[in-house]
């Protein structure tokens, strides 16, 4: 059976839904404690943690229409979920939207594309996680200089 | 790609989406009361004293980063935030009546691992700043956490502005007024 192009998107919603589960249950119980916040690096690290897990169920391959598609999947998930949980703060929603769309749209094209021409071929078992990891340091330098 | 593609994203944004609207439904409450106990805890550790609950006081004056203000019978626990390296961060500090820093806490920041986020954990950074009075100055009785100037500097200013408010250097500050 043909793997689904756009199962990224559905892992990304699965991910970015336990991210804000943990986040509401860490914020009633434990309420002085000092939460990650939704920015740059933190949706670029939920995009990376869907990525990788998409990586070892089946190997990345690029595809425009896929591509785009889970860009805009990824827009409506960064979007709608922090409003469900209720920690957008005063970041309007199409804002979110869009930088979701612009982080996820980016780091799925850079870390196919990575996956595709790494030297030890995709399947290997570091792969996926190495490729994360560098990755989000890489984006985490870019979005200090943002 | 097909249109039947869709299915799965779709059903797992809506199973995300509602769980987590459950969730924000039920924990709204808890989440509330939890932080108003944790509150008065912390800030009852603020001051000589040990107040057990505090009044909020409003205030209009013209320092910015002063945020809110609780009274207690002792002193003030000030909510203040300053510009951070990265972003804002917001602190309370607990002044006595005298205008003495008696207590200061980080409560929110995002400064960078290992370097500005010693203003939350360093307590030999944190402690230099109990008793000031609105004079301290990172390189004259402060030392500055290790490659976080700005985050120290940032700190220093806020726990001033706090200390100003009771001293009154804060021209508008609502302790001078309410002392007469």
């Amino acid at each position: 059976m043909k793997a689904n192009p756009l199962k990224q998107s559905a892992l990304l919603a699965v991910v970015v839904g336990l991210f804000f589960l943990i986040l509401a249950l860490a914020g009633a119980l434990a309420p002085m404690a000092i939460l990650p916040k939704l920015d740059l690096p933190a949706m670029l690290a939920l995009t990376l943690i869907a990525l990788t897990l998409d990586a070892y169920w089946s190997a990345p391959k690029l595809c425009w229409p896929a591509l785009l598609s889970n860009a805009a999947l990824g827009g409506v998930v960064f979007a709608v979920l922090p409003w469900c949980a209720g920690v957008a703060g005063t970041i309007p929603v199409w804002v979110l939207g869009l930088a979701g769309a612009a982080v996820s749209g980016a780091t799925t094209l850079l870390y196919t594309a990575a996956m595709e021409r790494i030297a030890t071929g995709p399947k290997a078992p570091l792969a996926p996680a190495g490729t994360a990891l560098m990755l989000f340091l890489a984006g985490q330098c870019l979005s200090g200089l943002l | 790609m097909k249109t039947k593609d869709l299915i799965a994203p779709i059903v797992a944004l809506a199973v995300a989406a509602a769980v987590l609207l459950g969730a924000s439904a039920a924990l709204g409450s808890v989440a509330e009361q939890s932080e108003t106990a944790a509150q008065n805890e912390i800030m009852g550790y603020m001051l000589p004293s040990r107040p057990a609950s505090f009044t909020e006081e409003p205030y209009d004056g013209e320092d910015e980063s002063i945020r809110r203000v609780f009274k207690a019978e002792d002193g003030y626990v000030i909510e203040v935030e300053t510009a951070g390296y990265v972003g804002p961060i917001t602190l309370w500090v607990g002044v006595t009546n005298d205008g003495q820093v008696s207590g200061v806490t980080v409560r929110d920041h995002q400064e960078t691992f290992g370097l500005g986020r010693g203003a939350q954990t360093e307590w030999p950074f944190l402690i230099q700043f109990l008793d000031t009075a609105g004079e301290a100055a990172v390189g004259d009785g402060i030392d500055a956490l290790t490659g976080a100037t700005v985050t120290s500097k940032a700190v220093t200013r806020a726990v001033n502005s706090a200390a100003a408010y009771v001293t009154g250097a804060d021209v508008s500050s609502g302790a001078t007024e309410w002392e007469g």
